[in-house]
C-alpha cells in the first residue's frame, strides 16, 4: 500500500499525468452535467449517436490533415446534435431510426477512411482502438487540445451555472416554458450546441464508444440517492469526477486502458449508489 | 363588459403548417370569468389552447390581450406526462420554476421565491414543499402544477383536461379548488369533455366544432345541448 | 437559417482544411544535440557509465510507459541528455536507403499501439544484436539528431542487454 502511494506521487510528478487528471476531472464534469439534460429527456442514445458521428468525424478531419481535428469535429457534431433534437420532438418512431443509422453509417465510414487513407506513420487499428476506446489518448494530449478541453469545460460550467433555471424548466416541462415566452427553439439549439461540444471532447477521454457511460451513469447514480434536481446536479457531477480521478489513477497503476477503467469505476459506483438508494428506501 | 375584457378572439382561423383546423372563431373572456372549451377530440381544441397560449401562430384571425393580461401571461396547467412524474424534483423546484418568464431574468430572487410560497401555501402544499415530486399521489402532483400556474399567472389560467387520469374524488378535489380560485378573482379557462363539470361551474362555454362553434353562456348552453340530446352522451 | 449556417460551417471547414500542414523545413541543427561537434550523427563518443538512470520505464506500467515515450518523442527538447532506460522487444528495420536500424519497442496496454525508439551505438561500440521480438534492456542517452536534414531522436547506446528469449 505504502509503496503504491509512493508509486502514485512519483507518477504525480509527470506533466502529462497532471494534465490527465484535469482535463479528465473538468470534462467528466461536464459530461455528467449535460447527461442529466439529456438522461431527463429520454434522450440518452443521442450521446451515443454523436460519438459516432464524431468518430467518422474525425476519421475525415484526418484524412484531409487537417492541423487540428476539433475545426471538423465541432461544427460536425453541432449540426448532427441540432438535427437530431429537432427530429426526437417531431416524429418519436422515426427518428429513432434515423439516428440508429446516421450513428453506425458514421462509424463504418471512419473505419473505411482510416483504412483507405492511412494517417502517415500511422498504425491503422492502433489509431482506431485508441478514438474508440481512448486507451491512452487522455495521457498523451498536447498542450493546445489541454488548453482546449480547459477552457471549453470551463465555459460549459458558467453556461450551466447561469442558465440553471431555465434548463430545469426546458428539462422538466418544454410546453409550460414556452407558454411563459421563453424561446425554447433558441434554446434547444444552444443545449444541442453544448452537449455536441462536451462529446468531441469527451472522445479524447473515454474514446467513442464510452462516451455514452459519461454521460449516463453518473446521472441514473445521482438520481438514486437524490430527490431534488439541484442534488441530482450537483452529485452527478461530483459522482463523475471521482470516478474519472479514481478511473485513471487506477488505470496509470496497474497498465490497464484508460477509458475503459474510468467507465468500470462509474460502474461500481452506480452499483454503490443503487444500494445506498435501495437501504434509504428511495 | 369592455373594460373587464381580458382576451378576445376575433375571427380566429387555427391550425398547423397553414391548414387550418378550425376557422372563424370569435369569443371574449372577463374578468372572473369560467370559461369552459369543449369539443370531441380532435375538434381542435387543443389546437386552440396553442394558439391562446403562443405556442402556435394563428393562421388567420387576432387575439387581444388587454386588462392588465400579457401575451405568455397565462398560466398554463398542462397535462402531464409519464416522464414528468418521474422527475427527480422537490415541490418547490417545481413551483419555483413557473416564476421564469420571458424578460423576467434568469435568476431567482427573493420576490420570486415569496410568490411560490404563497402560492403554494394557497393550495395547501406548503407542509411539502421540500418533498420530492415523484413521491406525491397524483391529486398532490396536480396541486403542484396548478401552483406553478398560479406562479406563472397574470391573471388568467388555462387548464388542459386536468382530471383526466384521476379518479373521482380527486377530480372533485381539484373542480372545488379551481373554482374557489375563481370564486376569489381568478380568470379560468378550462379544456375539457366533460360537459356534466361545464354545466356545474362554467359561466360561459365555448363548444369547438366543424360547424360554427358555439359561444355562449353556461344556461344558453343547456339549452343548445337540450336540442342536440341525440347527439352528445349528456342526459 | 439552417443553411445558412451550413454553407458558413463549410466555407469554414474548406479554408481551414488548405491551411494542412506547411511543408517541413529542412532541419538546420547539428548533427547531435547531445555532441555538438560530432561530424554526423553517428560520431558520438561512448558515455560515462554506470549512468544514472532519470527516466526508467522499465519500471513503469505499460500505461505510463507509453505515455512517457510518447512525451518524449512530441516534446524530445525536454528530454535531450537525459539518461533514459527502456525495457521491450528489439525491432530492426531495413530502411529503402539499405540501412539497418535498430528499435526498442514500447506496447501500450491493449497491445494494439506500440512506440517505438531507435537506438544509435556510440562510437567504437561493437554491439551484437539478437533475434527480432527479444525481449531487451537498453540504457542510454537520449539524443536530437540530424540526418541530412532530417531530425529525428534516438537513444545513444554503449550495448544492450538482452533479458529474455522471444
Amino acid at each position: 500500500m505504502h509503496e503504491m502511494l509512493d508509486t502514485l506521487a512519483y507518477y504525480f510528478t509527470f506533466p502529462f499525468v497532471r494534465n490527465a487528471l484535469i482535463v479528465g476531472v473538468l470534462v467528466s464534469l461536464c459530461a455528467a452535467l449535460l447527461g442529466v439534460v439529456l438522461v431527463l429527456r429520454r434522450l440518452s442514445f443521442i450521446g451515443d449517436g454523436l460519438s459516432h458521428v464524431a468518430f467518422g468525424a474525425m476519421a475525415v478531419a484526418t484524412v484531409m490533415g487537417l492541423s487540428n481535428n476539433m475545426l471538423l469535429i465541432l461544427p460536425v457534431t453541432i449540426i448532427c446534435s441540432i438535427t437530431l433534437m429537432q427530429r426526437q420532438r417531431d416524429k418519436q418512431v422515426q427518428g429513432d431510426a434515423k439516428i440508429a443509422m446516421l450513428s453506425v453509417g458514421s462509424l463504418a465510414a471512419g473505419y473505411i477512411l482510416f483504412n483507405r487513407f492511412p494517417p502517415k506513420g500511422g498504425n491503422v487499428s492502433g489509431d482506431v482502438c485508441t478514438t474508440l476506446f481512448g486507451s491512452t489518448s487522455i495521457l498523451t494530449l498536447s498542450q493546445n487540445e489541454v488548453w482546449l478541453s480547459l477552457v471549453l469545460s470551463i465555459a460549459v460550467c458558467l453556461i450551466y451555472i447561469v442558465f440553471y433555471n431555465i434548463i430545469f424548466s426546458l428539462t422538466f416541462d418544454e410546453e409550460f416554458a414556452a407558454s411563459q415566452g421563453i424561446n425554447t427553439k433558441a434554446y434547444n439549439v444552444f443545449i444541442a450546441s453544448i452537449i455536441a461540444t462536451v462529446i468531441s471532447l469527451a472522445m479524447n477521454l473515454v474514446g467513442s464508444l464510452l462516451i455514452s457511460a459519461l454521460l449516463v451513469f453518473p446521472v441514473v447514480s445521482a438520481m438514486r440517492v437524490c430527490k431534488s434536481f439541484r442534488g441530482v446536479v450537483i452529485c452527478s457531477a461530483v459522482f463523475s469526477a471521482v470516478c474519472a480521478a479514481g478511473g485513471i489513477v487506477i488505470s496509470i497503476l496497474l497498465g490497464t486502458p484508460v477509458g475503459a477503467t474510468i467507465v468500470a469505476s462509474d460502474a461500481i459506483g452506480f452499483a454503490l449508489f443503487s444500494l445506498i438508494g435501495k437501504l434509504k428506501g428511495i | 363588459m369592455p373594460d373587464n375584457t381580458l382576451l378576445k378572439a376575433e375571427n380566429l382561423s387555427i391550425g398547423y403548417g397553414g391548414v387550418s383546423l378550425v376557422e372563424g372563431v370569435n369569443f371574449s373572456v372577463s374578468k372572473g370569468d369560467y370559461l369552459f372549451i369543449l369539443g370531441e377530440n380532435g375538434s381542435g381544441k387543443t389546437t386552440l389552447m396553442k394558439t391562446l397560449l403562443g405556442l402556435i401562430p394563428p393562421i388567420d384571425g387576432k387575439i387581444s390581450f388587454e386588462g392588465g393580461l400579457k401575451k405568455y401571461g397565462i398560466g398554463y396547467l398542462p397535462q402531464q406526462s409519464a416522464a414528468q412524474k418521474n422527475f427527480p424534483a422537490t415541490v418547490s423546484e417545481v413551483v419555483l420554476s413557473g416564476t421564469l418568464r420571458r424578460g423576467s431574468g434568469l435568476f431567482i430572487n427573493k420576490e420570486k421565491k415569496k410568490r411560490a410560497l404563497y402560492n403554494m401555501q394557497r393550495l395547501k402544499i406548503d407542509n411539502i414543499k421540500n418533498h420530492s415530486y415523484k413521491e406525491l399521489s397524483g391529486g398532490q402532483q396536480q396541486r403542484v402544477l396548478l401552483a406553478r400556474a398560479l406562479c406563472a399567472a397574470d391573471n388568467m389560467l388555462l387548464l388542459d383536461e386536468p382530471a383526466s387520469g384521476l379518479d373521482i374524488f380527486i377530480t372533485k378535489e381539484l373542480y372545488e379548488i379551481v373554482d374557489d380560485l375563481n370564486k376569489s378573482g381568478m380568470t379560468i379557462i378550462m379544456i375539457s369533455h366533460d360537459m356534466s363539470a361545464a354545466v356545474k361551474y362554467a359561466k360561459s362555454v365555448l363548444h369547438i366544432s366543424k360547424e360554427p362553434s358555439f359561444f355562449s353562456c353556461v344556461s344558453d348552453y343547456k339549452a343548445f345541448l337540450e336540442t342536440r340530446k341525440g347527439e352528445y352522451a349528456y342526459a | 437559417m439552417k443553411k445558412t449556417f451550413a454553407l458558413v460551417c463549410a466555407i469554414v471547414i474548406a479554408l481551414y482544411a488548405t491551411i494542412v500542414p506547411a511543408q517541413e523545413d529542412k532541419y538546420e541543427g547539428p548533427n547531435s544535440m547531445l555532441n555538438l561537434a560530432a561530424k554526423d550523427y553517428l560520431d558520438v563518443p561512448p558515455f560515462e557509465e554506470p549512468l544514472i538512470i532519470q527516466h526508467d520505464l522499465s519500471r513503469l506500467s505499460s500505461t505510463m510507459a507509453y505515455a512517457q515515450l510518447y512525451d518524449m518523442l512530441c516534446n524530445a527538447e525536454n528530454y535531450v541528455g537525459s539518461a533514459v532506460k527502456l525495457k521491450g522487444p528489439y525491432m530492426p528495420y531495413q530502411s529503402e536507403a539499405g540501412e539497418l536500424m535498430h528499435f526498442v519497442l514500447v506496447y501500450d496496454m491493449q497491445g494494439c499501439c506500440e512506440l517505438a525508439l531507435e537506438m544509435l551505438p556510440t562510437r567504437g561500440a561493437n554491439i551484437e544484436y539478437p533475434e527480432m521480438n527479444t525481449e531487451i534492456e537498453a540504457e542510454g542517452l537520449f539524443d536530437i539528431c540530424n540526418d541530412d536534414g532530417v531530425r529525428f531522436v534516438a537513444l545513444r547506446i554503449n550495448r544492450i542487454n538482452i533479458v529474455g528469449q522471444d
